[in-house]
């Protein structure tokens, strides 16, 4: 009996897991050419991902999504309205101060520089706390103006097109100021951090309640709060914007003359040290030091101790840092440390992200299942099934943690994998990659070669393995002094370098079929989803509408991506993308309205976020654009229209059955 | 609160299922009428949905096609049957194909309060309706309660592969064998799928014999079925979507028959007392009993039910809509579905009435059953 439960509930969750894995795969090995790293890592992060989303789907169901519909059920029936208003700040509160996907906020954050986005950087880094704060206020606002709708049961509609110009005004005018401009990102990002399926069920239970036939259902909220924290980080931000310095050039932000002004951003000069190594370029580092003696010992500490190595690299690893971030100077001057880490590299076990995820898990489930219960408790209320509710939290604890440990060990590694090597679809050029040092090396088997017009090449044999390859020899890379000749090896560009047409249709694919088979495999969508089913009777299936979503995340992915390639303003996307929405809404019946919205607001979950996040940075490093905020903004965007349209269609079609007796008539 | 309830032995329960775009206009006939309040619920419709491949692929292909459906349920006094069936077939356009069905049941109430009552007095001035319609009569209503996801659309497509009716479909929460098993009780999905089937009374051995058979009722778990009786109806015709071939569907044909002989016996596919070995259904009479309350109320009500003898219940949502204020306010309330053979039926009856929590309980609706199936029995 067990055995069936839990293999349909697998099952469900392999075929929505299994798009996107081999879809990273093949595109890995079939059309990158790369190879699997750590397969059996990749394999077992794999399976905690399927598991978890079967425990956290089913905790959801059980546990969760009663206990909130309850609660919205007999709040409306014993108390006053004031009291749901506070109990709907407090729940949007407390979700989102618990909500771990605001760690993604700081990931995508993770290139910010204090020179170029001091503001952002100043958000992020000092105020972080204040930014969430702010989220979570508007999360909590949105909660409770939610949950007035439901109650006095008005549309949706006017809420949209109120909110959305205001937002979009709001937009505009941060655009304007240099400032304030770097973080309309980060502000239409943050909309997109919320506890959904609580609040759905919550929702849902006060819209029943009340006294009045609200179309929407207790859909809604979610839009309102995605959309809230939007204004209410741009606010911040334009509130702040006076106290901090205006971007300036790098070296000019490193040097000791701008020390003063520059600590106003960074909180110290430790970590403005920390700064020029792991973000800025030689000429940042050069001008943090008054003289190239103090810069050049630094250098040379940094290869020989490897806590420092640890403490100013944040997390790259001396090898990537060597290879990618420091100059030819710099490498030439570290050639002679070894690459590798011997203290702390195996810091990435098991048992430590394990333990760190149910953390996250802990800290994101008990505290609001704690208020409802809580509540429940105040109202006399009881579940009918207490063990069976406790048994869902519990599930949802465990789901949580297996899927984000998952997502850490398996499908993290493989989208980063796959996100470090797309960017090579599009590039003209070469790039190194790694670098072979051959010690004692012979310039004696240097031969040469000729091409047809006479042209003549040196090159050498070098083997690995049992194949000799031959690789062109560069007397400049040679040390005759040391008998040390350094091999950087190149990847060569995918499609020859002037095919860059081909290239960026490439990244355009598989952006797109990253942000569809990430979405398809999003927990609270699919709750969303079965919800929706649920609420109609069916005639809107769930699984239709996580489809619609995916396409829509696909297509938005694909924008945004365009965005960091050509790099144009986030605005001129999310303007016209909007505009489209406003349309539609007011078109829409109130139903497919509210669920499309909230349909936005859902999309960013823990899996989408850190998948599409790698994209957008790997795409945004590579190309040296500013952030890789706005993906996500735009990933919330573009499911509001498909769902809109996929419910014009769905309008359409169940008005067949009637269609033809009207004409008749 | 058993003293506020009065007992009316006879009276009719209407049940109109129709399309969205017309619940306005339904809506209006109903308060113009004098209708206290009903109870709605969602639900959905399936026909089929014959289309051409793709492509240049020769031949049909048939799939199902759900539509939304909303569910007006009211009881009222015998008399005024006739009077409010013709309004609503002509608010709601019940007799065009594609609105929805409407029919009336017998049953006996015991029903809240004093102005369902006061509506049985003001009844008596009847504006008569103009256009008359002639109601289908010999009917009757089978509800299937289905455990397995998704298997009410596979019934449903059955049904509609029969011809029989448009089947119509709700949604509600088992509870029964469920809470005997602890914890493992979540192993079962406590979901179920409601299919109201509208068959010919004549036919309804053998196509009860048809659809268990077909939906596998005889597997342990799947679910069950039973069969109520129907007075009137006006049933929906649209059982296929897509190109019309001719001037009138088959369907309409067959209604037109229907209402020109004046009943369904016609249409009886086996031969009557045929060799029939083993019947599959108990011709066990029984009754389904149905009580509607106040949301939370519906957990106390069953429990009652189950100790007085019930096998198990399914509940689900509805939402009272109150016409007699102006707001139209909407209240929301639980029912619950109980079938049960002819002996317990009195004492669960009394348990309810008894052990429902202080002024829940809005209506508590009995009707008789004659047949019924389920794997357990």
């Amino acid at each position: 009996m067990i055995g069936g439960y839990a293999r349909l509930r697998v099952q469900e969750q392999v075929r929505a897991v299994a798009f996107i894995i081999a879809y990273l795969i093949i595109f890995q090995l079939l059309i990158l050419r790369a190879p699997l790293e750590d397969a059996l890592a990749l394999t077992l992060g794999g399976s905690a991902v399927v598991i978890g989303l079967a425990l956290f789907l089913e905790g959801l169901v059980l546990g969760l999504m009663p206990l909130g519909e309850l609660a919205g059920v007999k709040l409306p029936q014993r108390v006053g309205l004031a009291v749901i208003l506070l109990f709907g700040l407090f729940v949007g509160l407390g979700s989102t101060l618990a909500e771990p996907a605001f760690a993604a906020l700081r990931l995508a954050g993770r290139d910010v520089t204090p020179w170029g986005s001091p503001l952002l950087y100043v958000l992020l880094e000092q105020h972080s706390y204040t930014v969430i704060l702010s989220i979570a206020g508007g999360v909590g606002v949105a909660v409770a103006l939610g949950m007035l709708r439901f109650s006095l049961g008005f549309s949706l509609k006017p809420l949209v097109f109120s909110l959305i110009p205001l937002l979009l005004i709001l937009s505009l005018i941060a655009s304007r100021d240099p400032k304030v401009r770097s973080v309309i990102g980060l502000a239409w990002d943050s909309g997109a951090v919320t506890t959904v399926p609580l609040v759905l069920a919550l929702g849902i239970g006060v819209s029943r309640s009340s006294g009045n036939r609200g179309e929407g259902g207790g859909f809604g909220v979610i839009m309102l709060a995605s959309a809230l924290p939007v204004a209410s980080v741009l606010l911040l931000a334009m509130a702040l914007a006076p106290s901090v310095p205006d971007p300036v050039e790098e070296e000019h932000f490193f040097s000791p003359a701008y020390r003063e002004r520059a600590l106003e951003v960074v909180i110290d000069e430790g970590t403005l040290l920390r700064s020029a190594f792991s973000q800025s370029s030689e000429a940042g580092r050069r001008a943090f030091f008054s003289d190239g003696r103090s810069y050049e010992e630094t250098l040379h500490e940094l290869g020989s101790d490897f806590a420092l190595r640890e403490s100013l690299l944040e997390g790259i690893s001396f090898r990537d840092w060597v290879n990618h971030r420091a100059s030819d100077f710099e490498r030439r001057l570290l050639d002679e440390y070894p690459l590798e880490n011997f203290s702390g590299e195996g810091e990435r076990s098991g048992r430590g992200v394990f333990s760190r995820e149910l953390q996250g898990a802990l800290r994101a489930v008990v505290p609001i299942s704690a208020l409802l219960i809580a509540l429940l408790f105040l109202l006399r209320e009881r579940p009918r099934y207490i063990d069976e509710v406790l048994l869902g939290i519990v599930f949802a604890l465990l789901g949580m943690t297996f899927l984000t440990s998952g997502i850490h060990f398996g499908l993290g590694p493989l989208g980063d994998m796959v996100g470090r090597e797309i960017p090579r679809a599009y590039r003209s050029s070469e790039r190194g990659s790694d670098r072979i040092v051959i010690d004692r090396f012979d310039p004696e088997l240097v031969f040469e070669s000729i091409s047809a017009d006479g042209e003549r090449e040196q090159f050498f044999f070098y083997h690995r393995g049992d194949q000799p390859q031959a690789i062109p020899f560069r007397p400049e890379q040679f040390d005759p002094h040391r008998q040390r000749y350094e091999h950087r090896l190149q990847l060569p560009p995918l499609f020859g370098p002037n095919l860059t047409a081909l290239g960026i249709a490439l990244v355009l694919l598989f952006a797109f079929g990253l942000g569809f088979g990430s979405t398809l495999a999003e927990p609270a969508l699919r709750a969303l989803g079965r919800t929706v089913e649920e609420l109609t009777v069916g005639t809107i299936r769930g699984q239709e509408v996580v489809l619609a979503v995916s396409i829509g995340v696909g297509v938005g992915i694909v924008a945004g991506v365009c965005r960091i390639l050509f790099d144009f303003p986030l605005l001129w996307i999310l303007g016209p993308a909007y505009l489209v929405l406003l349309l539609l809404t007011a078109v829409s019946s109130e139903l497919m309205t509210s669920i499309s919205w909230d349909c936005g607001g859902v999309t960013t979950g823990p899996v989408t976020v850190p998948l599409v996040l790698a994209l957008g940075l790997g795409l945004g490093g590579e190309l040296a654009t500013l952030e890789g905020f706005g993906v996500l903004a735009l990933a919330s965007a573009f499911p509001i229209i498909s769902v809109q349209l996929f419910g014009l269609i769905a309008q359409f079609r169940q008005g067949q059955a009637i269609a033809p007796d009207q004409e008749a008539q | 609160m058993a003293e506020r309830l009065y007992h009316c032995p006879a009276r009719r329960r209407i049940t109109a299922a129709v399309h969205p775009r017309y619940v306005s206009d339904l809506e209006e006939c109903l308060a113009r009428r004098d209708i206290a309040s009903v109870f709605l619920t969602g639900g959905r419709s399936v026909r089929q949905f014959l289309r051409d491949r793709p492509g240049f692929f020769p031949g049909k292909r048939k799939t199902l096609e759900d539509g939304p459906l909303e569910l007006y349920q009211f009881t009222l006094p015998a008399h005024r049957e006739e009077e409010i069936l013709q309004a609503l077939a002509g608010a709601a356009g019940f007799d065009r194909p594609g609105h929805g069905s409407v029919f009336s049941q017998p049953l006996e109430e015991y029903c809240g309060s004093e102005e369902d009552r006061g509506s049985d007095e003001k009844a008596q001035k009847v504006d008569r309706v103009e256009e008359q319609r002639r109601l289908t009569r010999d009917l009757s209503l089978l509800t299937v309660i289905l455990s397995l996801p998704g298997s009410g659309e596979h019934l449903a497509g059955i049904a509609l592969e029969l011809g029989l009716c448009v089947p119509i479909i709700t949604h509600g929460i088992g509870t029964g064998v469920r809470d005997k098993l602890g914890l493992l009780r979540i192993t079962i999905p406590p979901r179920k799928e409601i299919v109201h089937l509208l068959i010919p009374a004549h036919d309804e051995e053998s196509i009860l014999r048809i659809l268990i058979d077909e939906a596998r009722l005889n597997a342990p778990g799947r679910g069950f079925i039973y069969s109520t009786p129907v007075d009137r109806a006006l049933l929906d015709t649209r059982l296929r979507l897509g190109k019309q071939r001719h001037a009138a569907s088959i369907e309409q044909i067959i209604a037109a028959i229907d209402d020109l002989r004046q009943d369904t016996s016609w249409r009886r596919r086996s031969a009557a007392g045929a060799r029939q070995t083993q019947p599959l259904f108990r011709r066990e009479p029984g009754q389904e009993i149905i009580a509607l309350c106040r949301e939370g109320a519906g957990d106390r009500i069953v429990s009652r039910a189950l100790r007085a003898g019930a096998g198990g219940a399914t509940v689900g949502k509805v939402r009272r809509l109150r016409f007699s204020s102006p707001s139209g306010e909407s209240q929301a309330c639980e029912r619950v579905i109980l079938r049960m053979s002819q002996g317990r039926c009195e004492g669960v009856v009394a348990a309810i009435l008894e052990g429902a929590p202080e002024g829940a309980l809005e209506s508590l609706q009995i009707i008789s059953s004659p047949r019924v199936f389920s794997h357990q029995s």
